[in-house]
């Protein structure tokens, strides 16, 4: 039964993602009621910054919508592509930013009532863990984000990535390496 | 394969379920001191709020500035700018002179009907029929006709594929009176201008005969005249100033606007006699003569000063024939208050046919058969004398006749 649904959901994604390929702008606007979370999401432990996530996300559709004419249907889910543009976007945004701003002085959303991840910053666990994703190197940052938050399979890590998936298994486990280290010191350190 | 990716496949499958610690410490003893700390992390990971996300209104918000872009004109710019690049490179492709070799021109030709239909799909191409200038089909439409026009290689087949995207542009014509859209009046009344102008360049050659051209010539001419008919006053007026429209009905001395014309017609007026004695003045437009063009003379003017003698056809709104060779680019309202009288220049030499698309030169004669299509440096010399008024030939009155296609009269053998 769920797995009907599921199939069901496809189906009307890509029929959403179709429509939206031949200019139609009312299924690409239910494409971003689909996905939005997910985008945000991912950009938000990528920068951790809750206002440049949010601009970024933006500009995720909108790049999206400008070149979804050129997408194809491949079989692989529409998130993995929205999720190239945004990586790309976050080169980009690196690259602007050149790197002025440490990974230590990324901030870390307050817990204003405004911001939707307050309710998670209470939680010292994960924000411990957010503060060492954001100190991985680039390319396990992105993986770590992929795998664990954005539940993206090593096929489609690979793709964004363009590497194999040997490597973005490679990565990984360097990944949670160098996390074990992080977490561990900056346990310490906090105590 | 590596440990490393041992290790995360063993992660994977402890993460789903499949397998446990103690089964890894079974099966691979050497990975169970690495794997113990991963899992830990791995747990951590995996507990990490997945329930981030932008509130309501934020998404909301970000929605309606995303639909607000959307409605620019980005994909429909997208599209066209990816079309009129192919339809760019289907030109040059076409440019015998671009290439340099006339062997490439096939090449060009199976380009442009490639993309036209092949790749647009021959749906695509029928539906963008119905396009307007602006409409994100309209390019399509566009190459279709450029694909036709390819594919035409006598100068019949070019003559009758420029008439057909004439009759393109007075359905445009039509819709865009139906719709109201009189923005798009003036662009879409040149192309019909140039179109239809090009049509009669070719129509000169010996093997139109062999065509319907004439008759089509007529449908698109009773088409035009009755969407003119119909207009409302300001399309009129639009219609008027882009093609010259002479105002029918209307006497030479009466004359005093272009674009209102009445809606009847009378031959005989428009067999008036210009003031300078010369020939008379005639609309090369079909009037109920089974749709072939006139053999004689047309006249159509343009813009002729108040209280002066025309030379006025009284002919219903004939838009275009006036504009049988209209100079490339002078597709706007013709030249004010110089006008002439068209006589056709058959036997003259080129230097003698200063007088092309809406001006004509009196003094040339007036054959019965198809004027040749004037060269672009008769065109520049057109419009040399129309800047200078004082080259215009003495029989000029006002308005801006000029000499209707003959292509069915005794003299067709001309051709």
């Amino acid at each position: 039964m769920r797995e009907k649904a599921a199939l069901a959901q496809e189906a009307e994604i890509v029929i959403l993602v179709e429509k939206s390929i031949a200019g139609d702008a009312e299924s690409f606007g239910q494409l971003y009621d689909l996905y939005i979370d997910r985008i945000y999401r991912h950009l938000y432990y990528r920068v951790g910054n809750a206002d440049v996530a949010e601009d970024l996300a933006a500009q995720v559709f909108l790049n999206a919508w400008r070149a979804v004419g050129r997408y194809r249907l491949t079989g692989r889910p529409f998130i993995v592509w929205l999720l190239s543009i945004a990586h790309n976007l976050l080169v980009d945004y690196y690259r602007a930013k050149r790197e002025s701003t440490s990974i230590d002085d990324v901030i870390i959303p307050s817990s204003d009532a405004d911001d939707p991840v307050s309710l998670a910053e209470k939680s010292f666990a994960s924000a411990v863990m957010r503060q060492a994703i954001r100190k991985l190197k680039r390319d396990q940052q992105v993986v770590v984000v992929m795998r664990y938050i954005d539940g993206m399979e090593y096929p489609e890590i690979a793709a964004v990535l363009k590497k194999s998936e040997g490597a973005v298994r490679v990565i990984l486990h360097r990944a949670l390496v160098a996390l074990r280290g992080i977490m561990g010191k900056d346990v310490e350190g906090l105590l | 394969m590596k440990r490393e990716e041992r290790v995360v496949g063993y992660l994977d499958e402890i993460r789903a379920g499949s397998l446990t610690l103690q089964e890894v410490a079974t099966r691979s003893p050497s990975f169970q001191c690495e794997l113990e700390p991963l899992v830990q992390v791995e747990l951590k990971l995996t507990a990490l709020p997945k329930t981030i996300a932008l509130s309501e209104p934020t998404k909301a918000r970000i929605r309606a500035q995303l639909m607000a872009e959307m409605r620019e004109p980005a994909p429909a710019g997208r599209v066209q700018t990816w079309l009129l690049s192919w339809q760019k490179f289907g030109h040059r492709l076409l440019q015998p002179q671009a290439l340099g070799h006339l062997m490439v021109r096939p090449i060009g030709v199976a380009v442009a009907f490639f993309l036209s239909f092949s790749l647009l799909g021959v749906g695509t191409v029928f539906a963008a029929m119905d396009s307007l200038p602006g409409d994100g089909l309209y390019p399509i439409k566009t190459a279709a006709e450029q694909a036709r026009l390819a594919l035409a290689f006598t100068s019949a087949e070019k003559a009758d594929a420029y008439l057909w995207m004439a009759s393109s542009r007075v359905k445009e014509l039509s819709k865009i009176a139906e719709s109201n859209r009189f923005d798009l009046a003036a662009k879409v009344a040149a192309e019909y201008q140039h179109s239809y102008g090009e049509a009669f360049r070719f129509a000169s050659s010996p093997e139109q005969s062999e065509t319907n051209f004439h008759q089509q010539v007529a449908v698109v001419q009773t088409d035009l005249r009755e969407i003119y008919q119909k207009a409302p006053q300001d399309f009129q007026a639009i219609l008027a100033v882009t093609l010259s429209v002479t105002s029918p009905g209307s006497t030479a001395a009466s004359q005093s606007q272009v674009g209102t014309p009445p809606p009847n017609a009378d031959r005989t007026e428009h067999e008036a006699t210009p003031a300078n004695g010369s020939d008379p003045v005639t609309s090369g437009l079909p009037q109920g003569d089974g749709g072939k063009v006139p053999t004689d003379k047309s006249g159509v003017v343009a813009e002729p000063t108040p209280g002066k003698t025309s030379p006025i056809s009284s002919q219903p709104p004939e838009i275009g024939v006036s504009d049988k060779f209209p100079p490339k680019g002078d597709i706007g309202p013709a030249p004010g208050p110089v006008a002439s009288k068209d006589t056709a220049p058959t036997g003259s030499s080129p230097s003698d046919n200063t007088r092309t698309g809406p001006v004509s030169d009196p003094a040339s004669s007036a054959p019965s058969d198809i004027t040749p299509p004037k060269t672009g440096d008769e065109n520049e010399t057109t419009n040399n004398n129309l800047d200078d008024g004082t080259k215009v030939k003495s029989g000029v009155i006002q308005g801006i006749v000029d000499r209707a296609p003959s292509v069915n009269g005794g003299d067709s053998t001309k051709r």
